[in-house]
């Protein structure tokens, strides 16, 4: 059987046999519906995803999101589990841009009264939150500051007054990861991120200024503090340049290492030791320590944000989750503890989870959709059957399906610029090529993708954000 | 036979950017590898400042991972030190350890760090020499 044979077992779930391929050992599912499995079988994910299944410990299944496309080792939007005792951890299946992340804050304000100053917010917001290409803060962090945020995260920025409490509750592990080892992280990490705390970076990272468009489950959109016509904001970003060097450090040292563990992969990026071995420990330390950093950058851009918002209006931006979607962590599953990698894919915990705060408890986890640019994003819920159905995974985004040079012969930057002004959207972005790269045709249909996760009963909707002021990375 | 003119071109890739290379030998690759990065870095708008000359040494356990190194280590001082290679010389040496390179680039310096490129992967390298030609691809996430 080859991996183009994949049967469709339910409405939105192919699943490709573990004989499709020599040598692996569980299954890949991939939740679809009939449209986007047709593109996901245009690029090389399902080839990647099915050497995902080679990897030694990994169980169940492996799985595909809705938004999958290809990337290198594993699929961006690809899932996998491995046993904790017996099983590897894969710095390429967390990726070079460790705790890329979502979060998303609620304003006190109606879009009625944002509208205005619309304008001169996205700007003020564009000057205060560096982005694009170099873009770094003036100030850069010593090295025991810099410590500091490897070990605690968010929670590192308390001291300063960036973060509250409050927010730290809805923050995804209260923002900060207890196995870090800030000495497991390079001198090279370091150096790349000590003055990149508080910066968006570049690619399809951003900042959306949104208004709540159309609510889906009142009672749960109410404990996220959601109603229509509020104004949010919608921040994506994760480690920069120290996650990127993390990983390139801990890929380069197990290639180097798999042979004296006997371990044979299909594809050198999946590069990989036993969680339990000294490479795989320092790793996750390192991970960790990474994860934090992206926390503590994304509070940093958030109280950057809140200054913004407090000049112009007053009240409060009041966090309602922030959430990982590029991250190796244990969790358990099937009545065991397991090392859950996920590159491009949200984590999305039914109710009553023990690790979700309080608050969310009764509704399940907030799983944060950020649409490709100009297009809607999602705050969905985790059900209770998640773990079942994916290791309680869900999709991450919209998910590309062309690469950046078609997109930049399909439109051009002024035209993608004029279309979305035309809309009443507010862009700031570093370049025209940029933002043609990024334009909304580059990306599956975000709609499609977040009805594949509902239908497949992995998360359901809350509510539906609109954009009105974009500031891209 | 004439001797070969290195070369790059940048491959279609769904998210991020292939890089093909060929060569007469593996150390004119990887000087063609430093000047297709370089190329990719100073794409967009970036104030030049001076050119330098430095001199860099690496080792790898065989040649991919060379080649995937020889590009993280020029994205390392793209971003830390701000700079982009432009072109140079390079050398490599095999023993039974791997094979090591010695390099000798013209760079150029930048006011802000380019940091369009993450790493470079071993995601499916290739480096196969045959016929008095080198050829090579590499991804980068960018």
């Amino acid at each position: 059987m080859s991996i183009w044979q994949a049967r469709r077992v339910s409405p939105f779930v192919y699943e490709i046999d573990k004989t499709a391929k020599p040598y692996m050992h569980v299954p890949a599912r991939v939740y679809a519906d009939d449209v986007l499995f047709e593109q996901i079988k245009n690029d090389r994910s399902l080839d990647q995803l099915t050497n995902v299944a080679t990897l030694p410990g990994v169980t169940r299944a492996v799985y595909a999101m809705p938004d999958v496309h290809e990337g290198y080792g594993f699929p961006v939007g690809g899932v996998a589990a491995m046993r904790e005792n017996t099983g590897v951890i894969s710095p390429g299946g967390v990726g070079y841009d460790i705790n890329c992340g979502v979060r998303l804050l609620v304003s006190e304000i109606e879009e009625r009264e944002l509208r205005p100053h619309l304008d001169t917010v996205t700007h003020e917001l564009s000057r205060s939150v560096p982005s694009g290409t170099g873009r770094t803060t003036r100030q850069g962090l010593d090295a025991r500051e810099l410590d500091d945020i490897l070990r605690n995260g968010s929670q590192a920025l308390l001291e300063r007054g960036w973060v509250t409490q409050d927010d730290l509750d809805v923050t995804e592990s209260r923002g900060r990861l207890p196995g870090a080892d800030p000495a497991m992280v390079s001198d090279r990490a370091k150096t790349r991120g000590h003055d990149q705390l508080g910066t968006l970076g570049s690619g399809n990272h951003f900042l959306e200024v949104q208004y709540v468009d159309e609510v889906f489950d009142e009672e749960a959109a109410k404990v996220c503090g959601l109603r229509e016509g509020l104004v949010t904001v919608l921040i994506h970003t994760g480690s920069r340049g120290l996650g990127h060097q993390v990983c390139t450090d801990y890929v380069r040292k197990m290639d180097a290492a798999m042979a004296r563990y006997g371990i044979t992969i299909p594809d050198r990026e999946l590069a990989c030791a036993p969680f339990t071995s000294p490479e795989g420990q320092a790793y996750f330390a390192a991970m960790n320590a990474a994860a934090n950093f992206a926390w503590a950058n994304r509070q940093a851009i958030a109280h950057k944000t809140r200054e913004v918002f407090r000049r112009f209006f007053g009240g409060k931006l009041t966090l309602v989750y922030d959430v990982a979607h590029n991250i190796a962590k244990v969790e358990e599953h099937d009545g065991q503890r397991l090392l859950v990698h996920r590159k491009g894919a949200t984590r999305a915990f039914g109710p009553w989870h023990p690790e979700l705060p309080p608050r969310y408890r009764p509704i399940g986890q907030p799983v944060l959709i950020p649409g490709s640019m100009g297009t809607a994003s999602y705050v969905l819920v985790g059900n209770a059957s998640s773990s079942e159905l994916s290791f309680a995974s869900s999709c991450h985004g919209a998910g590309r399906r062309m690469s950046r040079g078609a997109a930049k012969r399909a439109v051009q930057g002024a035209e993608v610029r004029r279309e979305l002004a035309q809309r009443g959207i507010v862009v700031r972005s570093p370049s025209a090529a940029e933002l043609a790269e990024e334009a909304p045709l580059a990306y599956k249909d975000v709609e499609r993708v977040v009805d594949v996760v509902q239908g497949a009963q992995i998360a359901r909707k809350v509510a539906r954000l609109r954009p009105l002021g974009v500031v891209k990375g | 036979m004439r001797p070969m003119v290195a070369s790059h071109r940048f491959v279609e890739h769904t998210s991020e950017v292939e890089l093909e290379l060929q060569a007469g030998s593996l150390g004119e690759l990887l000087a063609e590898a430093a000047r297709a990065l370089g190329e990719l870095l100073l794409h967009g708008d970036n104030v030049r400042l001076h050119e330098s000359q430095t001199e860099l040494e690496l080792a790898a356990h065989d040649e991919a991972a060379l080649l995937v190194d020889w590009l993280n280590e020029l994205v390392y001082f793209a971003e830390a030190e701000r700079w982009v290679p432009l072109d140079g010389e390079v050398t490599v040496e095999r023993d039974d350890e791997g094979c090591r390179l010695r390099a000798r680039l013209r760079r150029l310096h930048v006011e802000r760090a380019p940091s369009q490129v993450k790493a470079a992967t071993l995601h499916g390298v290739r480096v196969v020499e045959a016929e008095g030609r080198v050829t090579a691809n590499v991804i980068l996430d960018v």
